[in-house]
């Protein structure tokens, strides 16, 4: 939002204080300036307006001419012109040697000197508006003035000061700094400055108070407008705006429309209550002003000249039967001020936050008004914004409009507002500060804020609000934030937090999977958990998503590891090893979901923490060494063994794990398969596979892709802590088995099935070769590795066990060994 | 006597033979069988040795023993010496054949390499448990609840709006939590004070994507609830975490903000790290860098808890992980972290 450093100046004298130091002291102790700019040129006097009393050819140039200007009731100058808009009587703006104006060919300072032109002496220079860095139309010509007589200070009356704006970050509970006398107060109150109070009394203009007219407010609900007030002004006849009100308007960003309207606004900028002019000659003398809602299907064209369908969501103003005007956010279209108005209706009101900000949220339309009195207007400010709004008027209107006449002012509701006394605790406010302020101290601070002191004694204070801070400071601990600040956080010493020991996170589980499959060499990836609509019907849905590609929570980590393989496959990277360790969300099973979700404090969803990985190529560094190299033979298996790696980091007793073929849409059905952990039940751990070979025709892979997701919750309850046990220094004896089954048997159930018959000195079990004898039988080997801890083990004793070990197998399975 | 002689000539011809071979020999292999011609068990000299025995005069027995002896022990010398001579010329001989281009690359797998947002919340941890904060954890999915209610937010409080919050389907209490402030509230349910957490998880804001605003982003929670914790050390405790973050020292700024959780409440922030107040493009020419919200545990939120936190007093402190992330690697958009692009991650 933007302030104006010359307006604020109006209410507090900020000579001594530069802009962009106020700016420091106001983003210090109050609100954020993110910048501070520069409005108008740089514009240095002398500059006077002058009458220009002959005008003469010049003897040496047919182009230019010279004048002879009169700057005071005594002097006279020559100045040299090249314009030709010029006639004897004109009042023009002259810069007198050692001004500083704006070079209208490319905006550059031109300081003006007497000097000679072709011989000719030119004490001055007659000015355009563009060299006075004002935006008029005709700028090409010397400006011709109206109204002013020669001698004016020019600088002064067309307002050609340098200003300089302060972009002011409002903040959501201060709606009474949105303006600049607010802000003014405030700045007042952080420098202990005097504050200076608008011009708001009208007895300077009582023989122009006349009761022409009498308007009835009819006001429906009270809560959603608690004080309304109108006023009218007659016989008004159009006029210029005045330039003062236009410079300010323009410097802050709002457009000049005509006087009324730019006064209405002028007051909402300086006083912080927004305003409305009705043109009363447009109301067919119906003088009944209903605040009420809209009804259904009413319709209202707005200012910004469009239709606005209105329902009971909306607060309306209407004379009687037909809207006038949406409460709050803008006027309309039917009762707009125009170059004909000649009796005004002025409105200022209050009206409920909530209201205002629903109607607007549902008409989709927000104004400077509407962003005030959503965040609440401060009702004793209408009655002299009002006043303020009659006071302009009279104050720039009755030079060109004698006859204007003002009204008493109409009311209907309440101003009054309830003031609260809060008790501060000193005690309390030096310990959550760390600060050892005295009453004195404390109650100086609170009165720069505005704050009334009903009572202190040693160690309390019983305080009153200023009315415009009430909606803010509604319990002790506001009235500490108010001292803190005004104190300054700046000056608030730093002080050594204490200690508490601190317990190790038990995020280790994470971590350690992470640092396996980086080492590995995969890429951690974070993918969004909202990802696009899937098929099934348990996912947990957002009701207002930002887009259909984020419109449900993910129940795998699959879809986002897809999506980001595709994503740098489609830029061309060949070997793609990726991981993700993130959350799953999925609704709770639904048993007594009634009584659940009646629970306040409980959602019914479980978030459960996946590790997710995929590989795609060999991920090596080019090898020049073997120019043919297998790229992805068997990537499952490749990754199986990356995944048991990481089980075996976890803690897991790979012994435990058991896999089973499944079923997986983005999965290959012969190549995929779940595995569980076999501990006292048994428990699915996760899932592995290649990628489904439509998946890899549709993305046109080269190799093949291969994913597992694993259930890192359930890995945290099976969880082995390290344990030591004693190393053997018996010798590990190793002997091959080699048995020949058919096809169909698992090679798990088999293996499970050597351990089993073998006894505790069976240390190992590893599968060395696997040849396809033919269509249905395939030869194992394993390599059995032997060891007691006690004795070394003789030929006879293995001899033994291999032979249980083959009867057992052949008991149970149709095997042969060799 | 000539038997004596001819064993004494016959010692000294195998000797001859024996060192004139060897002169020939230039492999490890080769010597080793002249070894066995020699020296080996059936070695001519051995057969010779035999027949010692066979010999009556003591005398000459001895003197042919030492003899015999002797030339064993030359031969086994001369083995010796060849031996160690020929490894020596061996092996040599495979430095010179074996040497290589030590430039060729080295040959490895790729190194993977984390998330920098994991990079980010590992040292954000890191800093925090160093300074007595324990990491504590808590639910995205939430409820209107812990997300607002708890958290002094008005039931018409305009962050509620649909337009910020994303809500459900499992029921209409049950949101995208939009804070990590959840946390504190969860942790002080659980816990009696004093208690000092932090917390680092992610969050939802229903916001369009662009560079700098993503729907699904990270924040760090930090709560410390003690008898006479004060704003002074909220101050100690943020410019120190500035300061080992950025790896120097750097000034701050505490200005005064509202949140509705926290009273007296501060924007925090830090000079710019890359200009020093000069002002440059990372901090947009402001020379300050907004780091993080923070301010005294409000009353009310304390309130909420129940009496255990009756009399204590804390300060809560929230910072984004992606906008620390962006400053500390000079990353210019935040879309980066979720396109996931391996020449992206590939840098951190």
């Amino acid at each position: 939002m933007k302030f104006s450093y010359s307006w604020l100046n109006d209410f507090v004298n900020l000579s001594n204080i530069s802009p962009q130091s106020l700016a420091d002291k106001l983003t210090n102790y109050a609100f954020e300036v993110e910048e501070v700019s520069t409005y108008g040129a740089n514009i240095v006097g002398p500059i006077i307006a002058g009458k220009i009393l002959e005008i003469n050819p010049h003897p040496n140039a047919d182009k230019i001419r010279l004048t002879k200007v009169q700057i005071s009731d005594t002097e006279i100058r020559d100045i040299v012109c090249g314009a030709w808009n010029i006639e004897v009587g004109n009042v023009v703006p002259v810069a007198l040697p050692g001004a500083l104006v704006l070079n209208r060919h490319d905006n550059s300072v031109l300081p003006i000197k007497k000097s000679k032109i072709r011989g000719q002496t030119s004490d001055g220079m007659l000015c355009s508006a563009a060299e006075l860095g004002l935006n008029n139309n005709d700028s090409n010509g010397i400006y011709i003035l109206d109204n002013f007589y020669p001698g004016q200070n020019l600088i002064e009356k067309l307002y050609l000061n340098q200003d300089f704006i302060l972009h002011i970050e409002p903040r959501s509970n201060r709606p009474d700094a949105l303006s600049h006398f607010g802000m003014a107060r405030e700045i007042a109150a952080i420098y202990d400055f005097p504050l200076i109070e608008p011009q708001t009394n009208l007895d300077e203009f009582k023989q122009h108070c006349e009761n022409f007219l009498k308007l009835n407010i009819i006001i429906e609900n009270l809560d959603d407008c608690p004080y309304f007030l109108l006023a009218a002004l007659k016989n008004f006849k159009a006029l210029p705006s005045p330039l003062k009100i236009q410079r300010r308007l323009e410097s802050i960003g709002v457009r000049s429309i005509n006087f009324i309207v730019d006064i209405t606004n002028y007051v909402l900028h300086e006083m912080g209550q927004p305003m409305h002019a009705y043109d009363y000659n447009k109301l067919n003398q119906n003088n009944n002003f209903i605040v009420r809602k809209g009804l259904p299907n009413e319709v209202i064209t707005a200012i910004d000249n469009r239709e606005k369908i209105l329902d009971s969501t909306n607060l309306i103003i209407a004379n009687d039967s037909i809207p006038l005007g949406i409460a709050g956010i803008m006027g309309g279209k039917d009762s707009e001020i125009s170059d004909t108005t000649n009796t005004i209706v002025l409105e200022s009101a209050t009206f409920n936050a909530k209201t205002i900000r629903h109607s607007s949220r549902k008409l989709g339309l927000s104004s400077d008004s509407s962003l005030r009195f959503e965040r609440g207007v401060i009702k004793a400010n209408n009655l002299i914004s009002l006043q303020r709004a009659i006071y302009l008027i009279l104050n720039y209107g009755l030079a060109q409009n004698p006859d204007l006449k003002y009204s008493s002012v109409f009311a209907q509701g309440n101003s009054e507002s309830d003031l609260v006394e809060l008790t501060v605790n000193l005690i309390k406010i030096n310990s959550t500060l760390g600060l050892a302020l005295t009453i004195v101290q404390v109650s100086n601070i609170l009165m720069r804020l505005g704050f009334k002191i009903v009572s202190t004694d040693n160690n309390e204070l019983v305080v009153t609000p200023p009315n415009y801070r009430l909606k803010d400071i509604t319990s002790p601990i506001d009235v500490i934030e108010e001292i803190a600040r005004l104190y300054g956080y700046e000056n608030i010493p730093i002080n050594k937090a204490d200690s508490i020991d601190s317990l190790p996170s038990n995020t280790n589980i994470s971590n350690l999977a992470n640092s396996v499959l980086v080492g590995y060499g995969f890429n951690e990836i974070w993918t969004s958990s909202l990802i696009p609509k899937n098929i099934s019907a348990n996912s947990i849905r957002v009701l207002n998503p930002i887009s259909r590609d984020h419109e449900v929570l993910r129940e795998s980590l699959i879809p986002g590891l897809i999506e980001v393989f595709k994503y740098n496959l489609d830029r061309q990277y060949k070997d793609i090893w990726i991981f993700e360790n993130a959350f799953t969300y999925t609704i709770k099973d639904n048993n007594n979901s009634s009584t659940q979700s009646l629970n306040p404090k409980t959602t019914n969803v479980q978030e459960t923490r996946m590790l997710s990985a995929l590989i795609y190529g060999n991920n090596e560094n080019s090898n020049w060494l073997a120019h043919t190299k297998e790229t992805d033979y068997c990537a499952y298996f490749r990754l199986k063994g990356i995944l048991e790696n990481v089980l075996t980091n976890l803690g897991m007793d790979l012994n435990l794990i058991t896999y089973e073929i499944i079923n997986h849409p983005q999965l290959h059905p012969g190549r995929s398969a779940k595995f569980a952990y076999n501990a006292d039940i048994k428990t699915d751990l996760g899932i592995i596979g290649e990628l489904h070979p439509q998946i890899n025709h549709k993305f046109n892979l080269k190799n093949r892709a291969c994913i597992f997701e694993l259930d890192l919750n359930k890995c945290e309850q099976y969880q082995a802590k390290a344990k030591f046990k004693s190393i053997a220094v018996t010798p590990v004896v190793s002997r091959d088995i080699t048995i020949d089954v058919l096809k169909n048997i698992l090679q798990q159930d088999l293996k499970s099935a050597i351990i089993n018959y073998a006894d505790s000195k069976l240390i190992n079990c590893e599968l060395t070769s696997l040849y396809h004898l033919n269509e249905n039988t395939t030869s194992l080997t394993y390599r059995l590795n032997f060891q007691d801890p006690n004795t070394t083990l003789t030929a006879i004793e293995i001899d033994s066990i291999i032979d249980l070990i083959k009867l057992n197998l052949s008991k149970n399975y149709q095997v042969t060994f060799r | 006597m000539v038997f004596n002689e001819n064993f004494e000539i016959e010692l000294n011809n195998i000797k001859n033979e024996a060192l004139t071979k060897l002169t020939d020999i230039n492999k490890i292999d080769l010597l080793e069988i002249w070894k066995q011609e020699y020296l080996g068990r059936k070695s001519k000299f051995n057969d010779l040795l035999k027949l010692l025995g066979k010999i009556d005069s003591i005398e000459q027995k001895k003197s042919i023993g030492e003899l015999a002896n002797t030339i064993k022990e030359t031969l086994n010398q001369s083995y010796e010496n060849y031996q160690q001579s020929l490894s020596e010329l061996e092996i040599t001989k495979q430095i010179e054949t074996e040497s290589i281009d030590i430039t060729l690359p080295g040959l490895n797998r790729k190194s993977g390499h984390y998330h920098p947002l994991s990079l980010i919340c590992q040292r954000i941890g890191n800093i925090f448990q160093g300074m007595g904060f324990n990491q504590v954890f808590g639910p995205e999915i939430e409820t209107n609840y812990y997300n607002f209610d708890a958290l002094n937010i008005d039931f018409d409080h305009p962050a509620r709006d649909e337009q910020d919050t994303f809500y459900t389907n499992v029921a209409p209490h049950v949101l995208l939590r939009s804070q990590t402030s959840t946390v504190q509230i969860r942790a002080m349910e659980k816990t009696n004070p004093p208690l000092k957490i932090i917390s680092i998880g992610r969050v939802y804001r229903n916001e369009e994507i662009n560079a700098r605003k993503y729907p699904i982003f990270h924040q760090v929670e930090g709560l410390y609830v003690n008898k006479n914790v004060n704003f002074g050390q909220l101050k100690w405790t943020l410019q120190k975490f500035i300061n080992l973050f950025f790896e120097r020292d750097l000034k701050t700024r505490f200005r005064p903000d509202f949140f509705p959780f926290t009273e007296p409440s501060a924007e925090v922030d830090c000079e710019c790290p890359f200009c020093e107040t000069q002002g440059c493009k990372t901090c947009g020419y402001k020379g300050w860098l907004e780091i993080l919200g923070c301010g005294m545990v409000h009353p009310n939120v304390l309130k909420n808890i129940g009496p255990n936190y009756e009399n204590y007093e804390g300060f809560a402190f929230g910072m984004g992980v992606e906008r620390l992330a962006m400053i500390k690697f000079g990353i210019n958009d935040i879309r980066y972290f979720y396109n996931n692009d391996i020449r992206f991650i590939e840098q951190f």
